[in-house]
């Protein structure tokens, strides 16, 4: 009885079980790594580091597109869209961020008035002035508009402040007066030259795949951990086949 | 409705690859920064266009132009208060600075965006800038330590205080 059971326990422990049941369980990972591996040895040939990655997919997995649809406002000759809070100017993906409330466009300026901070731009699009909290009458901004003295009137919390000239001072104003609100639309008609515009951007590679594919960050903390499994396994199977090749002579 | 074992394993997948993914962290809102700083009182807002000239200047400090091209400051006494913002490593950090007579007072972080790197909002790091004057070469008069996992955020904050000395130098007295 006791030979038995040494005997079901050596076959257990035996270096061939062990040997054949890592190398199938892991053979595909294995081979996951070898040819990434291959490619990223290869990615100046192959042109890796230059081409461009397309796929919605994988760009979504790398927050290089948004979810939802782009927003836009449209002031004078400028449209500004807002996609996930990137702001766009002309279809040029702008350093500033937020959630787009408005667009006013004064004689030499263009006024950007996202929930938390206005932007201020040139005539050529050149970003001039940032309002952050600090000079603003609060946050958030609800609406933004242009009253018939050409100011610059934000309504924040119900209540209507218009801007200085040189949008340093700001005052309440009578909630009577005229303004021209600017109105945000939704559509995905421009949907397609914004994600053209974040992929050119952004500079989003295939090198920088198959390395997260290589390292398995692609799919995060499991994908590390199977590469990490994968590697231990390997050296694992290999002292295991050592063991048998010295086992046999 | 039954859920296919599929699509369950790749939406754990895919909640473990977005997981651990931080947000903006304020410290303290800018407004609050100035009003401390000014005993208490938001003073009347100042606006410092940069010229041609001053860019040149700021890239040799940065290493870029900074935007926007007008910065905002405000007055207390002698002191010069500023709120700054720099890209850390894809995030910009947002930070307050004192100064007076050219010596740096005080640096605070108030808002950090990045996921790592937030170390830079210890006062035993911001303290090594206080009393930091601009040298004629750009450099400051003290060494900043580096943190270790924090080095682009902490270059970030020893240009924008570089940036701050210039900007007390420049804005008209």
């Amino acid at each position: 009885m006791s030979e038995e059971r040494s005997r079901k326990r050596r076959r257990f422990w035996g270096s061939r079980r062990w040997h054949r049941y890592l190398g199938a369980v892991f053979a595909l990972p294995l081979l996951w790594l070898c040819i990434t591996g291959l490619l990223l040895q290869h990615q100046d040939d192959l042109g890796l580091d230059e081409r461009r990655v397309k796929s919605e997919w994988l760009l979504k997995q790398y927050d290089q597109i948004p979810e939802g649809e782009p927003q836009f406002a449209k002031a004078g000759r400028f449209t500004v869209a807002e996609w996930g809070g990137v702001l766009f100017l002309g279809g040029k993906v702008l350093e500033e961020s937020g959630t787009l409330v408005g667009v006013v466009a004064k004689p030499a300026e263009l006024v950007v008035a996202t929930s938390e901070e206005v932007f201020v731009y040139d005539a050529q699009g050149t970003y001039l002035d940032r309002l952050g909290e600090e000079s603003l009458p609060g946050v958030p901004i609800e609406k933004v508009g242009l009253d018939d003295a050409g100011r610059v009137v934000l309504k924040i919390d119900g209540e209507r402040h218009a801007l200085s000239d040189d949008v340093l001072v700001h005052e309440a104003v009578s909630e009577n007066g005229a303004v021209s609100w600017s109105v945000i639309k939704t559509g995905g008609a421009e949907r397609g030259a914004l994600q053209e515009a974040l992929v050119e951007g952004a500079g989003f590679t295939w090198s920088r795949v198959i390395t997260d594919l290589h390292s398995g960050s692609l799919l995060g903390k499991v994908g590390r951990l199977m590469v990490d499994m994968t590697g231990v396994a390997v050296i694992v199977v290999t002292l295991f086949g050592i063991r048998l090749v010295f086992k046999r002579t | 409705m039954t859920f296919p074992r599929t699509h369950s394993l790749v939406f754990w997948l895919l909640a473990l690859t977005c997981a651990g993914q931080a947000g903006t962290t304020v410290y303290q809102k800018p407004s609050e920064f100035i009003r401390a700083a000014c005993g208490g009182t938001l003073p009347p807002t100042n606006s410092l266009p940069l010229s041609a000239a001053h860019q040149a200047r700021i890239k040799r400090l940065l290493g870029h132009s900074y935007k926007p091209s007008r910065v905002r400051y405000w007055i207390s006494g002698t002191r010069l208060v500023v709120i700054l913002d720099e890209i850390g490593k894809t995030q910009p950090i947002t930070a307050g600075f004192v100064v007076s007579g050219g010596r740096l007072e005080q640096v605070k972080v108030l808002i950090y965006r990045e996921s790592i790197g937030s170390e830079v909002r210890r006062t035993s790091f911001t303290n090594q800038f206080k009393g930091a004057t601009l040298g004629g070469s750009g450099k400051l008069s003290r060494r900043i330590n580096n943190i270790a996992g924090a080095t682009l955020s902490v270059r970030a904050l020893t240009e924008l205080t570089r940036l701050a000395l210039y900007l007390d130098k420049v804005r008209p007295k």
